[in-house]
């Protein structure tokens, strides 16, 4: 996936908006705000510090950590999904008018329906790209600056500590990709497979993309049981 | 990644797989691939639950949570015992909020990985209202699942939880130091009452009735010893001991302290009745008992405080009596303290004997 690389060091620890863009999912998503969600999992991965079986349920404000080759998906119903990558930390909350994501570390994948406001609040430098529709970057606590729209197909770095952003209520479905980046390089910490590392980010290491090919081990390897084992 | 697939096209277990990738995977996410791939798994081998689970999973995913139950049954059907299929379908039933029906799956699950069960007493919780039958019907009947229901109680402080826990549990699986802070936190809350049917229960003394308990210390008292009991809480510079008196037992303390120590020797609590009128009398001997600031017996009954100081000297058997009233609660609290003097060195020397320790009601 190509992406018109757009590196303006803008203030980090922000909050995204969503909206506009295509109605990109094909899933019948839930009408009712949830009360809590599923989490699929591979690998190891903790909520609140314990380390959960591959079909989880997680609450409101729950802490979900990945660990290397491990990736989880959030079903949160109307509020649509949330991928979470490798060596990722994220705390979801949700309530009526949409979820809240913060990403304290790693990166996060957001599909979201129509009529749904999901903002993702990055603790750090992050780098913002948007798959399909349209993400509005804001900045609350200035109010002079005016909000940062990105369209489908662009990317951008925010690399200044400063402050976080507002959100704008999502109108159309919308993906999202958010990562945190090292403030001084850009790069990613550790990039999930097949991550669009960006010219400049590679140009400085000096490397080329990796392509990286998933495990596909599962993690229940125990035999099949007929019918007749008691 | 299809390359695997495209090569052995029957095998079941890469098309399960595959449904799974495409279901969670950050980076590749494809709803409709991963039903594709959950169908021929479920299509070439289905009688394999693995892979009714991973369907119902997509299903549930897409919406159709009822269409998940229904593989999830079947894999129940193929594996009733195992962990993954209880799992799944208590999870799914518990994120529709269907607590009863969820209950059996989580008894079979939770037995098998107990860690689950705190993070998942939360959500019985959040659910049920902080129902303790509730939470209990949903663990498994092990004395793993009811330490950490009442542990989990417990945090949330929820005393009288814990206590109707702790009365459901095997004598055999009630740890002591539990009791002990079950009991002292119902007090604490000003739950006196339901506190004093849990020490009655921790105690094992069922027929005791509210009121000032071994007056004449005809049973032996202990460090140990529980609220409604007299206990020791500091001996600090002195020597307690069991001594006799003229109707039985008496309390005997010997000191011997030269610095400037302040000692809280015995506590008891008592139920009483609000807002009523009391006299504690009790009976007290002294030999060569000498310091600035003597031992005093007191009565805390909510915040207000009543004491009588104990003479200095050498004296026979008195009778000393300390009228007092209670407020709107039904607790007070009978110390035998010794407070720091204003200024070092203050010791306290001498022997001091007390017994016949009583309260009675007063019109």
């Amino acid at each position: 996936m190509k992406f018109n690389s757009l590196s303006k060091y803008i203030s980090a620890g922000m909050l995204l908006a969503v909206g506009g863009g295509l109605s990109i999912l094909s899933a019948q998503v839930d009408s009712v705000k949830p009360v809590m969600v599923s989490l699929l999992s591979k690998g190891n991965v903790k909520v609140d510090g314990t380390k959960v079986p591959q079909n989880a349920t997680v609450t409101n404000g729950s802490r979900i950590v990945t660990e290397k080759d491990s990736t989880a998906m959030a079903n949160m119903g109307s509020n649509g999904y949330l991928f979470i990558a490798e060596n990722s930390e994220v705390v979801v909350k949700w309530d009526d008018a949409g979820a809240n994501v913060e990403l304290i570390s790693g990166s996060v994948r957001v599909q979201k329906p129509e009529q749904v406001k999901v903002n993702v609040w990055a603790r750090s430098c992050n780098q913002v790209d948007v798959i399909n529709g349209e993400v509005a970057v804001w900045w609350p606590e200035d109010k002079v600056k005016e909000a940062r729209k990105l369209q489908t197909g662009e990317s951008e770095e925010y690399r200044l500590l400063a402050q976080h952003v507002l959100t704008a209520p999502a109108s159309t479905a919308t993906k999202y990709r958010v990562s945190i980046i090292d403030c001084k390089t850009g790069i990613v910490a550790i990039p999930p497979a097949g991550f669009p590392v960006l010219a400049v980010a590679a140009a400085v290491a000096g490397a080329t993309t990796a392509v990286t090919i998933p495990t596909l081990t599962g993690d229940d390897d125990d035999g099949p049981v007929s019918r007749s084992r008691p | 990644m299809e390359w695997a697939a495209r090569l052995t096209p029957q095998n079941p277990h890469i098309h399960r797989l595959l449904a799974r990738y495409y279901l969670t995977d950050p980076n590749n996410p494809d709803f409709d691939r991963a039903l594709y791939n959950a169908d021929r798994a479920v299509t070439l081998s289905p009688q394999d639950y693995r892979n009714l689970l991973v369907k119902a999973e997509v299903l549930e995913v897409l919406g159709d949570k009822l269409g998940a139950e229904a593989l999830i049954q079947k894999a129940l059907e193929l594996a009733p015992n195992y962990f993954a299929p209880n799992w799944q379908m208590a999870n799914i039933l518990i994120r529709q909020g269907k607590i009863q029906q969820s209950a059996p799956y989580f008894r079979v699950s939770l037995q098998a990985h107990p860690e689950q069960t705190k993070r998942y007493l939360e959500i019985f919780s959040q659910l049920g209202g902080g129902n303790v039958a509730l939470m209990r019907s949903l663990l498994p009947d092990t004395p793993v699942a009811r330490n950490h229901l009442l542990i989990f109680l417990m945090e949330q402080k929820d005393y009288l939880g814990a206590a109707a826990q702790w009365k459901t549990m095997p004598v055999q699986e009630r740890e002591g130091y539990l009791g002990r802070s079950i009991l002292t936190n119902l007090l604490k809350n000003g739950h006196y009452h339901e506190g004093f049917q849990f020490w009655k229960e921790l105690t094992g003394r069922f027929e005791a009735e509210p009121g000032l308990r071994n007056g004449r210390f005809e049973e032996q008292i202990s460090e140990d010893g529980y609220e409604f009991d007299w206990k020791f809480t500091d001996y600090k510079g002195v020597r307690l001991e069991r001594d006799s008196a003229p109707t039985g037992f008496s309390l005997k303390l010997s000191y011997s302290d030269l610095g400037n120590s302040s000692f809280e020797h015995l506590t008891q609590s008592v139920l009483v009745k609000p807002n009523s009128s009391y006299l504690l009398r009790f009976k007290a001997k002294a030999e060569k008992l000498s310091s600035d600031v003597l031992p005093q017996i007191e009565i805390v009954a909510g915040s207000t405080l009543t004491s009588l100081p104990i003479e200095r000297g050498s004296y026979d058997w008195q009778e000393y009596t300390i009228p007092f009233s209670t407020n709107q609660n039904s607790l007070i609290t009978v110390k035998l303290i010794r407070k720091q003097c204003p200024a070092p060195p203050c010791p306290i020397l001498g022997q001091l004997w007390l017994s016949d320790f009583s309260l009675q009601e007063v019109e």
